[in-house]
């Protein structure tokens, strides 16, 4: 690059760089300071449980007769669970729904100072539990299908593996099982973490704090290139609405019920006790191979937060016959959030769901029904429809309001 | 804020408008203080330790002199008070600027695990001082021969900057070839913490006696465990800042191809992106590296160490009041907890029960 020549394309490129950066500006402002559609969660869906912070949904099925195998969602205490349903084009849920599936999630709220005590005993012997005895008293079926989120997932698996008759199906999406890895930075560094002192100092783990760590994941992309390429796109109103929406979602971070994180950090990410065998709650061992339900695992490829050697051995460790394995070239959240994930990821995922919620003597008629959409929204029944044959208990507490 | 201030200064005593001078010392030393760490340096990645001492120590002084005017206005008609408290302040930061010169003699740097090393030199010579005050005397009205406030203490952190200059100018001759995983900034760090620990950390760790005792050891719990939470920022900042460095020089040196033949836009845009790409490996290269999850669990450590001794502070202080401390909530919350589970096994067990007489 000659000396004068160079320098005065260097400027002129940059002058230009500056006019475009410059109306681009304009057209943000404009953008900016207007109303913006940033609606997440939007699928129609009724409270059917409530108890202490966490609540219990079930969507409105959009078909006359889904199958009749309820799926309930959990996901992780980290984070919201409307990461499956993030926006009305992008809803993992609302593809459950269209394949004629009777879903139901869990929110878990945000933890108040009082929940600092609950262990993780309370959340999967109890809170779980409680749910799932709702599901299943109010849809009639002895088991219902789980499918857990992350953490979520973890959870779910420990629960099937404590109560495997309440369980048809266990899928589980980016989940860790084995701990011990070094491929993810969370795994390498929760072995330098003092759960102890962090619960001792803030009771709940606040999800600032948390959030910190998941950005230091990666800070050039997460804290810099994020922002500039907002800036490169601040005159696209959907993409400025999509940006807005995501943030909202990420930062809307829970805090950590102390005891329960202390047990997860503890006995999972430093002990790898689930994968070992050793893992006990509530006095019993957690035994993987008490699961011989059909199992789901899915996984992103290029997830830096739960990386696929930390969710792969799930299928190796439980001893279900019907095993199936989805991993798709993507991340933790673009499985959720991806134009991909519309297209191929949920349906695929959709697809095994309705497959093994639907049982087979009722295929043939049911196909029929998911085929034949509502003329109108119909709203969740009042109660439950028909007592489940195993000894199901009342679903809420005093504080609960079962619906 | 200037109208702000004029607003103010109409309406409110010398004091605010002291305050305001307070404040707007403060940002300029801050400003000061980006100034220098912005400032292109090898050491620790970009960040001068001498400068920041010094620009530090300029922003005390003139803090220093502010909270004088500021406590002179406030305390104006009062009579002998603020000699009284001029005195007392002298009487202690002389202990202190003595210390200081003390330990700005150690030759080598103090090691607190080093019982027959520079620390234990540092304090025999310390208590062997002859005193020129006692500590009681400083509140007597004609003490005389003691520095003023001011004077003390700007010659108190002066000698503290030195002795800090003299650390970073051992620290900064190894940073000065950088590498990625740190260890320089790590053996800065240590160097640091050795030196607190043997010097003015026994001095804030000393073991307190008298009435106020308790206050006093949660007071000086949470000055100590802030030190080193400062300490370890300090480490994991340099890391980061060193690799931050080191990306860049890699980059500059691949940038140069880029722009071989022209400047244009799509160059532009593969200079951006090699500049991602590649912090993106070496942050990586660094985040697994071995010493910086140990910087990374010493920074999270302490700064738990600081927040649950502040916390403590903050409980001491509202212990004379009617408020609820976060202790006593807690106390109540488990009681809760422990009475809800308990209420829940009797509900669990009322059903079985019903159940058995069912049958």
């Amino acid at each position: 690059m000659g000396s004068v020549n160079g320098m005065e394309q260097m400027a002129e490129v940059l002058a230009n760089r500056t006019v475009k950066f410059q109306e681009r500006v304009l057209k943000g402002i404009d953008v900016l300071t207007t109303p913006l559609d940033t609606t997440s969660n939007a699928t129609p869906k009724d409270e059917v449980l409530a108890v202490d912070r966490w609540k219990l949904y079930r969507y409105r099925p959009l078909v006359e007769k889904p199958a009749p195998v309820p799926v309930l969602i959990f996901y992780a205490l980290v984070n919201r669970y409307y990461m499956i349903d993030i926006q009305p084009d992008r809803s993992m849920v609302k593809k459950f729904l269209e394949a004629g599936l009777d879903v139901y999630v869990v929110d878990w709220g945000h933890p108040s100072r009082g929940d600092r005590y609950l262990t993780m005993e309370d959340y999967i012997d109890g809170y779980m539990n409680q749910a799932v005895d709702y599901v299943r008293r109010r849809s009639g079926q002895e088991a219902i299908t789980l499918y857990g989120i992350c953490q979520g997932g973890t959870f779910s698996t420990i629960y099937t593996a404590l109560h495997p008759e309440k369980v048809s199906n266990l899928a589980i999406m980016v989940t860790p099982i084995d701990f011990h890895t070094d491929t993810g930075l969370l795994n390498v560094w929760s072995q330098h973490l003092d759960p102890d002192r962090m619960v001792e100092t803030f009771g709940n783990v606040p999800g600032d704090f948390m959030n910190v760590g998941f950005l230091l994941l990666n800070p050039l992309r997460l804290i810099y290139q994020k922002y500039i390429d907002f800036v490169d796109h601040v005159d696209n109103r959907d993409f400025v609405a999509n940006f807005v929406r995501m943030e909202k979602w990420i930062f809307d971070s829970p805090a950590q019920a102390g005891e329960a994180y202390k047990q997860f950090i503890k006995s999972c990410y430093q002990e790898n006790r689930l994968i070992k065998g050793e893992l006990e709650l509530g006095g019993r061992r957690v035994d993987l191979q008490q699961i011989t339900q059909p199992v789901l695992n899915v996984f992103g490829e290029k997830d830096h937060l739960v990386p696929p050697a930390c969710s792969r051995p799930f299928t190796d460790l439980v001893a279900s016959e019907d095993k199936t394995v989805l991993s798709f070239p993507t991340g933790h959240i673009g499985l959720f959030t991806s134009s991909r994930s519309q297209k191929e990821y949920a349906p695929k995922i959709a697809g095994w769901l309705a497959e093994h919620c639907r049982p087979q003597q009722t295929k043939a008629v049911s196909e029929t029904a998911t085929r034949k959409p509502l003329t109108k929204t119909k709203k969740a029944a009042p109660g439950p429809t028909k007592k489940p044959a195993t000894a199901a208990r009342r679903p809420a507490t005093k504080k609960g309001k079962g619906r | 804020m200037s109208g702000t201030r004029e607003k103010m200064s109409q309406n409110y005593s010398p004091f605010v408008n002291a305050a305001f001078d307070l404040q707007k010392q403060w940002t300029d030393a801050a400003l000061n203080l980006a100034n220098v760490v912005t400032g292109e340096n090898s050491a620790i990645g970009g960040m001068d330790p001498f400068a920041v001492s010094k620009a530090w120590t300029e922003g005390m002084r003139a803090t220093i002199d502010q909270s004088l005017s500021a406590t002179a206005a406030a305390t104006k008609g009062i009579p002998n008070l603020l000699d009284h408290l001029q005195q007392a302040a002298s009487a202690y930061t002389s202990l202190l600027n003595l210390w200081a010169g003390i330990a700005q003699q150690g030759e080598e740097t103090p090691d607190a695990t080093d019982a027959s090393g520079g620390a234990k030199a540092i304090f025999d010579k310390f208590f062997e001082q002859k005193w020129e005050f006692w500590p009681g005397r400083a509140f007597t009205p004609d003490l005389k021969g003691v520095r003023s406030w001011q004077q003390a203490s700007a010659s108190m952190m002066g000698n503290w900057t030195d002795y800090l200059r003299e650390l970073g100018r051992r620290a900064g001759e190894e940073i000065a070839d950088a590498d990625p995983t740190g260890k320089a900034a790590h053996h800065f760090y240590q160097s640091w913490l050795n030196a607190y620990n043997s010097t003015i950390g026994r001095m804030i760790n000393v073991t307190p006696i008298g009435p106020q005792l308790y206050e006093f050891e949660k007071y000086s719990k949470s000055a100590d465990t802030y030190l080193k939470y400062q300490a370890a920022t300090f480490d994991f900042h340099a890391k980061m800042l060193s690799t931050g460095v080191q990306a860049l020089k890699e980059v500059l040196s691949e940038a140069s191809k880029l722009f071989e033949k022209e400047f244009t836009e799509e160059a532009l845009d593969q200079f951006f992106h090699l500049l991602m790409s590649v912090g993106e490996r070496r942050y990586h290269e660094l985040f697994t590296s071995p010493l910086f999850c140990q910087s990374l669990e010493s920074m999270v450590t302490t700064g738990l160490d600081f927040q649950k001794a502040w916390n403590e502070v903050t409980e001491e202080m509202l212990r004379s009041t009617p408020i609820v401390t976060q202790t006593q909530a807690d106390e109540m919350h488990r009681e809760i907890y422990l009475l809800k589970k308990r209420v829940s096994a009797l509900e669990k067990r009322l059903g079985e029960s019903d159940s058995d007489q069912g049958d």
